[in-house]
Parts: C-alpha cells; sequence; structure tokens
C-alpha cells in the first residue's frame, strides 16, 4: 500500500492528536477532548454522505492549466468515522471542461473528467457546529472522456492525487452545508512525443465546492465494533 | 418472396454490416509539424492546418482530430489525436489566394516511432484567376477548336510507411481546359479558371482545318485578362 507523503503526514496528524487527546483524558470522565477543537462527542457520528456541486478551475503550464477552461461538475463522498473524527471513504465525481486550445490539446471541444478515489481524512471541531477537515485521496483514478463531433469521442486515463480541505455548518441536527477547496492532479498515462512529454504527464486544476453533508449514526466505527 | 427482393436484402444487409467507424483510439496524441511558405520561399503565416482520418468505408465519417495555424515564420506545431485508419490527412491552405497541400497516409499500416508527423516544407503558390474571351470576327462558318494547358499547384502528396509514392501523388500536374467554337457557339466570354501566379500557360487553337498554332503565357499579373479574336 503506497501513500504520498501529504497522506502519511495526515495520518500521522491525526493518530497523534488522538492518541494525546486519550492520554490526557484517562481517569477523567470528560465528554469533550481537553484539545477541545479535536473533537466533540456529543456529534460524534458513523459515517456522512455529502452532495457537492465543484467549479473546476485549471491552472499551471500542463495539458489541463492552458487547455481547459472550468465548467462545472458533481462530487458524492461517503466517509466512515473509523476513530473519533478520523474517517475513510469513497469518493467519485465528474468535472466538465471546455477545451479552449485545440492546436496544444487535439480536436475536441469538451473533456469530462469521471474522478474515483478513497479517502482518509480528519475533522476539527473549533466550534460546537462548525467542522474544519482535512482529506487526502488514495488510490485514486481519473478518467477524460474527450467528446470531438457528435458520436466520436477518445479517452485519457490517469491517476488522480486530491489534497482537500472542508469547512463545514451544522445548521439542522445532522445536516451540515459544506464549503470545500480541493487541489487536483492527473498523472496521465498518454503517449506522446517526447517534445509534449512535459506538457501532458500531468494536469492540475483545483476545485471550489459547495454542498450537503448528512451525518448518520452517534458513534465511531471502533466503539461500534467493540464489545 | 421474388429472388430479386431477397437479393437485395441481402445487400443491404451486407452493406450496412461491412461499415466501419473512424476509429480514434484512446491515450495518445501525435504531433504535426512542419513550414509552410509561397513560390518565393517567403513564409506563410496563418496559413489553415487541419488534421482529419477517416476509415474510408461505408457510411465512415471523416473525423476532424486537429487543427491549427502557421505562426509567422510559417511554422506550424499542431497537436492531434489519432487512431488506426485508412486515411490520415493533414490538409494546409490559405484562403483562395494560394494552392492547397495535402498529405496522405494510412495509419492502419503505419504509425511513426517518434509519434510525429514531420511535413518539413510546404510550398503553396500564389493563385490567380485566368479570364479569356475568345470573339469571332472572321464572319459566319468559320470555326476554331482552342485549349489552354496549364499547372494544377494543388497537391496530395500520398505517403507509405513514412515514404513518398509518387505514382499515388498528384502534384504539378497539367490541366487542359477548351473546346470548339463554331456558328452555334462563335464566342467564349468570361470564362475562368485558376492558375498560379507567374506559371505559364500554353494556349493552342486551330482555324478551321488549318494547322495548330501554340503560344505560351505567363501569368505575371493578378485577375489576367486574355483577349484572343478569330
Amino acid at each position: 500500500m503506497r501513500f504520498n507523503l501529504a497522506t502519511k503526514i495526515l495520518i500521522i496528524l491525526a493518530f497523534g492528536f488522538q492518541l494525546n487527546a486519550q492520554n490526557d483524558s484517562i481517569g477523567q470522565n470528560k465528554k469533550k477532548s481537553k484539545i477541545p477543537f479535536l473533537f466533540d462527542e456529543e456529534r460524534q457520528y458513523l459515517g456522512a454522505m455529502s452532495l457537492i456541486y465543484q467549479s473546476p478551475v485549471p491552472y499551471g503550464d500542463n495539458f489541463i492549466g492552458e487547455g481547459f477552461e472550468g465548467k462545472g461538475g458533481y462530487n458524492f463522498k461517503l466517509q466512515v468515522y473509523v476513530f473519533k473524527n478520523f474517517f475513510v471513504g469513497f469518493s467519485y465525481g465528474f468535472s466538465h471542461f471546455n477545451n479552449i486550445n485545440t492546436e496544444l490539446l487535439g480536436g475536441y471541444t469538451e473533456s469530462s473528467v469521471e474522478e474515483i478515489s478513497g479517502v482518509l481524512g480528519y475533522e476539527f471541531v473549533p466550534l460546537p457546529k462548525v467542522r474544519l477537515g482535512v482529506n487526502a485521496s488514495v488510490f485514486g483514478n481519473a478518467t477524460l472522456t474527450n467528446s470531438i463531433q457528435s458520436g466520436y469521442g477518445n479517452r485519457d486515463f490517469g491517476k488522480l492525487r486530491n489534497l482537500g480541505i472542508t469547512l463545514e455548518y451544522e445548521f439542522i441536527k445532522n445536516l451540515n452545508v459544506l464549503l470545500e477547496y480541493n487541489w487536483r492532479k492527473i498523472k496521465s498515462e498518454i503517449e506522446v512525443p517526447n517534445e509534449l512529454k512535459s506538457f501532458f504527464e500531468e494536469g492540475t486544476y483545483n476545485t471550489l465546492n459547495i454542498g450537503l453533508k448528512f451525518n448518520f449514526g452517534n458513534e465511531a466505527f471502533v466503539d461500534k465494533v467493540s464489545f | 418472396m421474388p429472388k430479386k427482393l431477397h437479393f437485395a436484402i441481402w445487400l443491404l444487409l451486407i452493406a450496412v454490416f461491412s461499415c466501419e467507424d473512424t476509429e480514434i483510439q484512446n491515450n495518445i496524441r501525435v504531433l504535426v509539424t512542419g513550414n509552410v511558405i509561397d513560390q518565393n520561399a517567403q513564409p506563410i503565416a496563418n496559413a489553415n492546418i487541419k488534421v482529419y482520418a477517416d476509415a474510408d468505408a461505408f457510411g465512415a465519417d471523416r473525423v476532424l482530430l486537429g487543427e491549427g495555424v502557421s505562426n509567422a515564420s510559417g511554422s506550424f506545431n499542431i497537436t492531434s489525436l489519432f487512431g488506426p485508419n485508412q486515411l490520415f490527412l493533414v490538409d494546409i491552405s490559405s484562403g483562395a489566394q494560394y494552392s492547397t497541400y495535402r498529405y496522405q497516409t494510412n495509419t492502419e499500416e503505419f504509425t511513426p516511432g517518434d509519434l510525429t508527423f514531420d511535413l518539413q516544407t510546404v510550398a503553396l503558390n500564389a493563385m490567380t484567376n485566368f479570364t479569356y474571351n475568345i470573339i469571332r470576327e472572321s464572319g459566319e462558318s468559320n470555326t476554331l477548336h482552342y485549349r489552354f494547358t496549364y499547372f494544377d499547384a494543388n497537391c496530395t502528396e500520398v505517403y507509405e510507411e513514412g515514404v513518398l509514392n509518387e505514382s499515388l501523388s498528384y502534384c504539378n500536374n497539367t490541366r487542359v481546359i477548351g473546346s470548339t467554337l463554331d456558328d452555334a457557339s462563335p464566342n467564349a466570354e468570361n470564362i475562368s479558371f485558376v492558375v498560379p501566379l507567374q506559371s505559364q500557360v500554353e494556349f493552342a487553337y486551330r482555324f478551321n482545318e488549318g494547322d495548330e498554332i501554340s503560344e505560351i503565357i505567363t501569368v505575371n499579373s493578378a485577375d489576367y485578362a486574355f483577349q484572343f479574336s478569330y
């Protein structure tokens, strides 16, 4: 199992803070952490499901940054709180783009990126109804479906990397409104001449997201399965 | 069911199921590169370059895979989609005032190792209208047989596995236009064809049953007008 550096740091930080918080709370029958922003047991959930509209913003000196213009997209995320607010999950979505430079990319006019990945992350609770989360993708895949003419098209494949931060507000019990920023990189598998390798080997874009998150359950996964 | 109808249905089924779509391959791009100049070796900026694929089969579409224009120095680098098809075409043009060029190859049989189609230097000729008027002044019953022979500057080069096949190519060929003028149609007025600027046109004619006479016309100005009377 291979993780990128950011993912490793995230896991270490999340577990480190949790262990620290656990040690501090031994013998103290408290509902809240001594470091209150780490978690709030009154708002501990088993999992959550998010439905998100995303606005992709290409950048960088690469085929997405130079050739694409973002149109919009959607994302669905399912997450399970494994321990306290550390979660694992699954993310599936689409980002739609216009091809604004066919001379650089090829003769297609539109491209839809299908984004699939596992997700690891942690959510902090700085205020009672506010959550601040960080997440990273694992085993991400991206498929770019390029539309040429009616009935014609092709596909490009690549590995997806995603780092995201979220800000949530629980405006109704178990229902949060969510704002998210994601940095995404697609490491493409497109076969190209040597002159074009650096341009096509990866594509970068950001997404600005807004959505709703439905929480369910009232204890973390390890608490639910422990006897 | 009559035999003829049976046969027609079979033919239709064969035609339908023998359709082959133009194929665009996943996960690949090619580079189409070159340089466009005119007949005086001066660069042509903003020449249009279009890359097409065509399965060249019943029902197959010609699909635009890539397009772009040449820069101020006449050079171009077009990134294009790619697929194995009977026809892979690169069309170069620069409006009606220049001749056209086509690069043609079969990508079912050939993919360049470096994924680059280098067209090197492509020369487009400036073109102009050649308009002629032939008027009968010698009275009724006289006949004139005439023809103009000129260069067709539009060029198609056919490559097989990266090598030019001259016998399949069509470049710098001559074209002939002509007619017979007689009592039914004594004059030819304002008839035009397109020729390369600075090229030569041969005008050959025979008055009644006399010997054929020919003269060479150098097209040295735009919208060249040729007058002749017999």
